[in-house]
């Protein structure tokens, strides 16, 4: 549905040039829900951007449904409004001057005369989206009377007023209020899988960018660090960036001493064998910190230390436990509570492996 | 996916998108064609009329310009006159403003109508007026016993021109004491500072820029203003720049090249001020702490110095703004213009009132006013709105210098530009001499700046994703400047127009030397008026042309409110 191919797209900061998409290629395939997830400045909205031809980048190509909408090389740079895509932006672009209804309607009005449905066909298409986004009732009010939850979804009914193949979303929970946004993230997911829509999700949010992507792309200075599905990210990161991006980490430097044995300042640990690293390669072993467990340190992966931090947090405890020169941080349940000074015995039940040294990124 | 939406997609040709391309293009063009014939051509005209006599080159116009007795003087003259009304006008216009933003002295409300009534009276009706107050015979200040003034001197041009100038620093001022985040005051006081040196040592230090920018802009508003050094000026036989310049052109015959020769001299110092002007509101950006939060601060407390400091406002703006209004609705009540006396009162008439508007000529000179205004002012507001958009909206290359260029005209002083037209349009082909058209290009060149202000910072407020949010929706630019943009900046666009034709309806100086029997417009005719000593019918034009420009004024201001209530709503 959505095919970029070396994309790039540089930006002159005072004479210095930054790249902000730096060769970005993925695909996106039709009624996935795809997310962009990096820090700011990583290169993820400008990315979209480019998408949307609100950028025009330096290289490369994309190609939605077939219709090739900027090939660089080709020549072509399709602008903004020929895209017939749906574009939902951070600020949502909601125009004062304008009711609910009439913000729904403008895509279909400002269609060329030949391709423009008439007034009643418009009517009949911006009540039907109004009401999937439950926007109905508030139709003849002012846009900007409607409250940030609804301002967001009034984007999200006029980007999908003309039923794009693609539709682009810029940090749409961004602006929201912590509990409005949860509400809105699986209202958001909801909508998606009964239209279908295709998307591209941009987000600096890892729970969100892992709740609603099919897959996703984890981004850093412009580049794509990792790319699948959520779990494989998650549970497999390649890179200690993406590892420490999509959560807490435990990142314990060792050295393999055989296949399926890691050598680390605290003991031997036994890991999951069928990793690339041969014996005397140094690594750095990976474990969440809802994969150590407080319980009897005999057990293989065991480990016994004081308790050094313990913080409730309502739906569990984070503690940090010290084995040796090691700071483990441990995610418990709420029962699991520990005192401070106390020693305790750990188990690491779940890890993987890094490289330790990653590979110098060329420049 | 449902026929409709089929019918909805799809690529169009991409002949289209070129051909709305090319439009733009040939948009960019033909504006960039106009503000340069409108900024560049007189100014270039006029320099090279100053060097040159039937097309040979001469620097004749200068050694006759700067040899003549009295040069030194000429120089001189200009110099303190300058200095001086910018001194009265910045210290009026920037005690007045703190007092009435950030004090708690009584009667606000009337005294910020007080500081700004002056900037809408036409500077030729205020000269007037000040003549009506305090000529050395017939002043009426000087019935007064104990009172001796006398208009025609130094100081009384410097308090008339400063007087004049003033209610354009108080704006300005009362913008950035506004701006000033009221925390930062606290934190001063809760350090423990006297509110005197919570003034002197944060409050000011943060308006400084603002300051710089006020005094720069008086500077060259008085190096370049005409109508006190004419009226008040030459009676008294102090000659200034603009004074020399009129006197070359209204000699018979005209000397053209020695007035090019004075307007070239005295573009220097107008340009050299407008360079320090943008670096200075450069500064004034970089200083800006608060952005449209509306004013919330405490006010600080005067205490026992709440009734002297209401007391001196009040006698300020009494002397600055009501007394010339009074004195011009006094004299146009008069059967005749003489010393005044006690009978006066029982021998008030409207029939001066009567006279002046049952005249064709003056009827006319309305009409023709009125005309030249809304002209200049739509073709004002149409350009700059287009220039503002290429500037703040596209990137395409030499925007910068069509912003430059547009903001040129402010460095031109009227009687230079009336100079310059003048040498380009007599021996020009068009048949724009001696119509109205002169003066409508005049007026645009003049106030094109002012317009441009306007349109920028209405588009600098309104972020880029509303229009983006547009082209994303399926808007070609010109839907989306036409569909979101100008509809959401309508009502500064028509406090813009209210402006423009408030300031053509004030101007004389640039139309002083443009205009020819039967093209008068108002400010011409009261001049003439004068010129035929016909005061007290003068008296009577004025006070109707005040009440009109006041409520138009009072239109554009209240328009300029709601488009900042709309702005607001735009952030949401």
């Amino acid at each position: 549905m959505l095919a970029v191919s070396s994309l790039r797209k540089a930006f002159d900061d005072r004479g210095a040039p930054v790249r902000a998409v730096d060769d970005v290629t993925f695909d996106v395939a039709e009624g996935e829900l795809f997310a962009l997830l990096g820090p700011s400045g990583c290169g993820k909205t400008t990315l979209l951007r480019c998408i949307a031809g609100l950028e025009r980048p330096d290289a490369g190509e994309i190609v939605v449904a077939g219709r090739t909408l900027t090939s660089r090389s080709a020549g072509i740079d399709v602008p903004p409004h020929e895209r017939g895509l749906g574009v939902v932006s951070q600020s949502y672009g909601i125009w004062p001057h304008m009711t609910v209804f009439d913000t729904a309607a403008f895509p279909l009005r400002v269609l060329p005369r030949r391709r423009r449905p008439s007034a009643s066909q418009i009517r009949a298409r911006v009540e039907q989206v109004l009401d999937s986004v439950q926007l109905a009732p508030l139709a003849h009010r002012p846009a900007t009377d409607l409250s940030g939850g609804q301002q967001q979804r009034l984007a999200i009914a006029r980007a999908l007023v003309n039923e794009p193949p693609l539709l682009l979303l810029d940090e749409p929970l961004a602006s929201l209020d912590t509990r409005l946004r949860d509400e809105l993230r699986f209202e958001l997911l909801r909508l998606q899988r009964d239209l279908g829509t295709t998307c591209v999700y941009v987000t600096h949010d890892q729970t969100e960018a892992l709740s609603l992507a099919n897959r996703l792309a984890v981004m850093n200075d412009g580049r794509i660090e990792q790319l699948g599905e959520p779990r494989t990210l998650y549970d497999h990161p390649t890179s200690r960036f993406v590892a420490e991006f999509l959560g807490a980490a435990n990142l314990i430097d060792g050295v393999v001493v055989s296949s399926g044995h890691v050598r680390t300042a605290a003991g031997v640990l036994e890991v999951p064998a069928g990793h690339a690293a041969a014996p005397g390669d140094a690594v750095v072993v990976v474990v969440r910190p809802e994969h150590v467990t407080l319980e009897d340190a005999t057990a293989a992966n065991g480990w016994i230390g004081p308790v050094e931090v313990a913080a409730y947090t309502g739906d569990g405890v984070d503690l940090v436990v010290r084995v040796g020169d090691l700071r483990i941080r441990v995610r418990s349940t709420p029962q699991g509570a520990a005192a401070v000074g106390s020693k305790v015995g750990v188990r690491l039940r779940s890890c993987s492996l890094l490289p330790a040294a990653e590979a110098p990124r060329d420049v | 996916m449902t026929d409709l939406a089929r019918g909805v997609r799809g690529g169009p040709s991409a002949g289209a998108s070129r051909r709305s391309a090319l439009g733009e293009h040939v948009l960019v063009g033909t504006v960039t064609a106009l503000v340069a014939a409108l900024a560049l051509v007189p100014t270039t005209y006029l320099i090279w009329r100053s060097l040159t006599e039937n097309g040979r080159f001469t620097l004749d116009h200068y050694r006759a310009a700067y040899s003549t007795v009295g040069i030194g003087t000429l120089a001189f003259n200009s110099l303190w006159f300058a200095v001086g009304s910018s001194a009265v006008a910045v210290v009026a216009g920037t005690l007045t403003a703190y007092l009435v933003v950030r004090t708690d002295v009584p009667g606000r409300r009337l005294l910020f109508l007080g500081s700004v009534v002056p900037l809408v009276i036409p500077g030729v009706l205020y000269t007037v007026a000040w003549i009506f107050l305090a000529s050395p015979r017939a002043g009426l200040l000087n019935a007064i016993p104990g009172v001796g003034l006398n208009v025609f001197s130094g100081p009384g041009m410097v308090f008339a021109e400063g007087f004049h100038l003033a209610p354009l620093v108080f704006l300005l001022m009362a913008a950035a004491f506004a701006s000033v985040d009221p925390a930062l005051e606290e934190a001063a006081t809760l350090s423990g500072a006297h509110p005197r040196a919570v003034a002197l040592r944060v409050t000011l230090p943060l308006v400084r820029p603002a300051l710089i920018a006020a005094v720069v802009v008086t500077l060259v508003r008085t190096i370049e203003s005409f109508e006190v050094p004419a009226l008040v000026g030459l009676p008294a036989g102090i000659w200034v720049y603009t004074s020399r310049i009129w006197r070359a052109m209204s000699i018979f015959p005209a000397d053209v090249g020695q007035a090019a020769a004075y307007s070239v001299t005295l573009l220097v110092p107008c340009v050299l001020g407008l360079a320090l002007l943008l670096r200075a509101t450069r500064g004034l950006r970089r200083f800006r702490t608060v952005s449209g939060r509306g004013f919330r601060g405490t006010r600080v407390k005067l205490g026992r110095w709440r009734r002297p400091a209401c007391l001196a406002a009040t006698v300020y703006v009494s002397v600055a703004a009501v007394l010339p209004v009074l004195a011009l609705g006094w004299i146009s009540l008069q059967h005749f213009y003489g010393a005044p006396s006690t009978d006066d009162f029982r021998r008030l008439t409207l029939s001066n009132y009567v006279s002046v508007l049952d005249e064709p000529a003056s009827v006319r000179t309305v009409w023709n006013t009125l005309l030249v205004g809304a002209g200049a002012a739509t073709a004002v507001v149409v350009l700059a709105v287009v220039i503002a958009w290429v500037v703040v909206r596209t990137r395409i290359p030499g925007r910068t210098l069509l912003d430059a260029t547009a903001f040129l005209p402010l460095a031109l002083p009227g009687i230079v530009l009336g100079v310059a037209l003048l040498v380009v349009y007599v021996r020009s082909p068009l048949p724009v001499y001696g119509t109205l058209w002169v003066l409508l290009i005049a007026y645009v060149t003049r106030y094109l700046p002012y317009g441009m202000r306007y349109a920028t910072a209405a588009l600098a407020q309104l972020g880029d994703d509303l229009e983006e949010a547009a082209r994303s929706s399926g808007a070609s630019r010109l839907q989306a400047f036409r569909r979101i943009l100008v509809p959401l900046i309508l009502p500064t666009l028509a406090a813009a127009w209210l402006y423009v034709l408030v300031v053509s309806a004030r101007e004389l100086s640039s139309a002083i030397l443009l205009y020819s029997p039967g093209k008068e417009v108002l400010s011409v005719r009261i001049w003439e008026l004068y010129e035929d000593g016909r005061l007290t019918e003068l008296a009577a034009l004025g006070v109707v042309m005040v009440a009109a420009l006041c409520t138009l004024a009072g239109v554009a201001y209240l328009l300029s409110r709601r488009s900042t209530l709309l702005r607001r709503l735009a952030r949401g």
